[in-house]
């Protein structure tokens, strides 16, 4: 009689690795800046890219504060005109991908198509604000008039804004000519973590040879602001730079943000043939669900653990590898807490030992790109053995009581390193990686 | 014991050990009916769901059909209070099946098993009707009747439902599934319409044939009824148009077809490695055998070619010792000019003009179900092997010269051992070979 087993196969089943996984190229649309070092520099330097949302006219609402893109500054750094549906997501998508694309030297390289997909996590919540000019309360009292309305706004190319998530994935294959697997994977904020286990999978298990992965999002918007405020989800931190900080005692929500994280990943061989540029190697992904409640984590973590555990046992490694985490860290009192939680149960006395940080505290929370950030953040920790801080950490939670790495970036000897993401309706995600310069040949 | 063998693991690439994947359980919500065999029976008795669609959208446009899943008790089929009230329909749906196929599997209440089952949904995009802003919106007018940010902000806000964004997110049906039916294993939530649902299977069932996870739920769900999508499938002229009798889902392949109707439901399936399966007893129905996946820009593919590597994928361990591969095809048939043209190009690719093998597609039954089409598919591909009985296109009667394809017109019985199962949108292209129970 079989066994059943919350980490895996069931024993007697065949546990083999299956090829390797390399990550080749990155790519960053953030509101520390565009191009992955700077944005990487910023971070470690432990800027803050929280301001005041220009999105639309916040000064009124109860929270007005987020990670906000510069979508100016980024339009006049594309070679191609604004994409006439003006969606962020896709913006943030696109140029992320171009620049992952081409720092992996896949530009002039000569792909397989059908050997190549995508596999990206997105949100695309409709944006009211594009649908507001003109609307008075004598259309919204008429359902006909609201129909009509609706027909000539999707008739307009420049007012229409795409709410199929597809379109994401469809964006990024036809770009670049992918034939293989073309996938939008939504599991809320573990979007895009999911996105790069499953685009690991698509690799590792002879699916594909290169994946364009990572995640992309904006709910910038007033619905999505107002949404989340009632929530409670949301800092109300007057001073927005020190809103976002997790595991600190005065933490009080996560600070709304957007952007897109885009990476290539490459079977390890197909990249030493082409001499592509091997920043890190994923060797792990794990996945679990809470099965608790939409909008909470279950308090004893059990899902944060179960996704950890999975991830540690899927690469083969013990616990004790591992040298650095790039938590959810969301600066929300629950989540910091229950994560903490949830490394000592996975750590052991290991938690002690390990660096935790939360890239949130300066970013905020990205959502369903969230995971493709700060996976760039953790390859990069690995690079360049340098481990980016959890800023706004000044008074420390008696209940967050691990190494953080408070306001101070740190040099650091880390051959393993781990990136959580835990998602709105309790999908989690962990994915592992190991420094490129300690793999086995 | 499983964690010290893991640990000891070298990570140096080496082929993996294929296990055998099975269906043991199967689910459905829809139209035809609020559970499988409700909806088979009237599915193989050639009936379709498509009813009259009332209110402003059919005053405004010449759409006059839906189909809808009618007559849904929450209350008789989730047990979980919270999710009553908090679930739109999609996930409802999502939930509904889910809870069918994990009884048929006899895995219900099985918690041990449910805390390491898969969990692997294509679902809908954002559910989230236009009419959920408007009291928001309506309390947010200033002067001359012009919307004002700051009076959004210090009163219509107060109307906006906290849960808007939660209950309205495209992986809202996964995790309602999850917290009714206690799942916590490895899980995806796709969300790139058509072929999501079918999408979740392939990745369930690579990842079960590689020894990742035992144990899966899959499936689909949808619901296309928002004023959102009547307006943009009908801009995109892809709607079916007026109420002239009989009602139809769609028309698939049929010389006179001319759009589908939109509409909505859930199918699920419970796959499983063979020896897990059978070392827990359970009843198999059918084996996977195969999967493709490709992509292909709908401006260069509309002759089916990437559809057909997709297909000749799946059907690669078929082929080896069978010319067909196939015996019959589970489609799509959307039942719009070009769609069905390119699923007839892909098909004459694959199989030669003096095959015998068939092609069904329930579109015209179901009418157009987003991510659920493909788990449907799914659903009645596996159905059809173990009963022996064969669906009826629903809504084909003449055949088009340039689409001209083996349609099965009416519902037949005969042994399958072999189905294709493909979903296809246009762009993506996703495939499932299914064989008999080993």
């Amino acid at each position: 009689m079989t066994t059943p087993s919350s980490d895996g196969p069931a024993d007697g089943a065949p546990v083999v690795r299956g090829r390797r996984v390399a990550v080749v190229g990155l790519g960053v649309a953030t509101a520390l800046g565009f191009e992955v070092d700077d944005v990487w520099r910023a971070v470690l330097d432990g800027q803050s890219g929280v301001g005041r949302i220009r999105q639309f006219p916040s000064d009124a609402f109860p929270v007005n504060i987020g990670s906000e893109v510069d979508l100016d500054a980024l339009y006049a750094r594309l070679d191609e005109p604004p994409m006439p549906v003006g969606n962020r997501t896709l913006t943030f998508a696109r140029w992320a991908a171009d620049r992952a694309w081409d720092a992996a030297g896949l530009t002039e390289a000569r792909v397989d198509s059908p050997r190549a997909g995508v596999c990206v996590g997105a949100g695309l919540f409709p944006a009211m604000e594009s649908r507001l000019d003109g609307l008075t309360p004598a259309i919204l009292d008429d359902p006909q008039a609201l129909v009509v309305r609706n027909l000539e706004r999707i008739r307009r190319p420049e007012l229409s804004t795409p709410q199929d998530l597809g379109s994401v994935s469809t964006m990024l294959s036809s770009r670049f000519g992918l034939g293989g697997p073309s996938v939008t994977v939504h599991s809320a904020c573990a979007s895009a973590t999911q996105a790069i286990g499953e685009a690991y999978q698509m690799i590792r298990t002879d699916r594909a040879d290169v994946v364009l992965t990572g995640g992309a999002d904006s709910m910038m918007s007033m619905f999505c602001v107002a949404g989340f405020t009632l929530l409670g989800a949301l800092s109300r931190h007057p001073d927005p730079r020190r809103a976002s900080r997790p595991f600190d005692l005065a933490r009080d929500g996560f600070v709304l943000g957007e952007g897109a994280g885009i990476v290539v990943l490459e079977e390890l061989e197909h990249a030493r043939r082409r001499g592509a540029p091997i920043l890190a190697e994923t060797i792990g992904y794990g996945s679990s669900m809470d099965a608790y409640r939409f909008t909470d984590v279950h308090p004893d973590g059990h899902g944060a653990a179960s996704c950890m555990r999975r991830a540690l046992s899927d690469a083969g490694i013990r616990p004790d590898e591992v040298g650095y985490v790039n938590a959810h860290g969301t600066s929300t009192y629950q989540n910091d807490r229950v994560e903490t939680r949830a490394f000592k149960e996975i750590f052991g006395d290991h938690a002690r030992c390990l660096s935790i940080s939360s890239t949130k505290s300066q970013l905020g929370h990205l959502l369903c790109a969230a995971g493709g950030v700060e996976f760039i953040f953790t390859v990069l920790a690995l690079r360049d053995q340098v481990l980016p801080p959890t800023i706004n950490l000044e008074h420390p939670d008696p209940e967050c009581d691990l190494d953080y790495v408070p306001n101070h970036s740190r040099k650091a000897d880390v051959g393993v390193a781990i990136s959580n993401s835990f998602g709105f309706g309790g999908q989690n995600g962990t994915l592992v990686v190991r420094r490129w310069d300690a793999a086995p040949t | 014991m499983n964690r010290q063998r893991s640990a000891t693991r070298s990570n140096e690439s080496r082929p993996w050990t294929q296990r055998r994947v099975v269906a043991t359980g199967l689910g459905a919500v829809s139209c035809l009916g609020l559970n499988l065999d409700e909806h088979w029976r009237r599915l193989v008795a050639g009936e379709s769901g498509a009813s009259r669609l009332a209110g402003a959208l059919a005053a405004v446009l010449p759409v006059k059909l839906q189909a809808p899943v009618v007559g849904l008790r929450v209350e008789d089929r989730i047990r979980n209070r919270m999710l009553r009230k908090l679930l739109l329909p999609s996930a409802t749906f999502a939930v509904v099946a889910a809870g069918e196929a994990l009884a048929d599997a006899e895995l219900a209440g099985d918690d041990a098993r449910l805390e390491a089952c898969g969990l692997y949904f294509g679902s809908v995009g954002y559910e989230v009707q236009g009419r959920t802003f408007e009291p928001a919106l309506r309390s947010s007018f200033g002067a001359a009747d012009a919307f004002s940010f700051a009076r959004f902000a210090q009163v219509g806000m107060q109307q906006v439902d906290p849960l808007l964004i939660v209950k309205g997110l495209p992986n809202a049906a996964p995790c309602a599934v999850a917290i009714e039916h206690r799942i916590q294993g490895a899980n995806a939530s796709f969300a790139h319409g058509a072929t999501a649902g079918l999408q979740a299977a392939l990745a369930a069932f690579v990842s079960i044939r590689h020894g990742i996870i035992d144990l899966a739920l899959v499936g689909g769900s949808d619901s296309l009824l928002l004023a959102e999508h009547f307006v943009a499938h009908h801009v995109a002229g892809r709607l079916l148009a007026g109420d002239e009798p009989p009602w139809l889902g769609a028309r698939p392949f049929d010389a006179r077809r001319c759009g589908y109707v939109l509409g909505e439901g859930a199918a699920a399936c419970v796959l499983e490695a063979e020896d897990h399966a059978r070392a827990r007893g359970a009843r198999i129905y059918a084996e996977i055998l195969g999967a493709g996946e490709t992509y292909a820009s709908p401006l260069t593919d509309s002759d089916g070619r990437a559809l057909e590597a997709a297909a000749r994928a799946a059907m690669l361990p078929a082929l080896s010792d069978r010319d067909s591969g196939a015996d019959l095809v589970f489609a799509t048939g959307l039942g719009t000019i070009d769609d069905d043209l390119r699923e007839a190009h892909g098909y004459r690719r694959l199989f030669p003009p003096s095959t015998s093998v068939q092609v069904t597609a329930a579109t015209g039954a179901l009418g157009a179900t987003g991510a659920a089409s493909g788990a449907y598919a799914l659903v009645h591909a596996v159905r059809s092997m173990v009963s022996g009985r064969i669906p009826p296109t629903t809504g084909y009667e003449q055949a088009d010269p340039r689409c001209v394809l083996p349609v099965v017109e009416r519902s037949e019985h005969r042994a399958i051992s072999r189905a294709l199962v493909w979903a296809s949108d246009g762009a993506r292209n996703v495939a499932l070979l299914l064989g008999a129970a080993p």
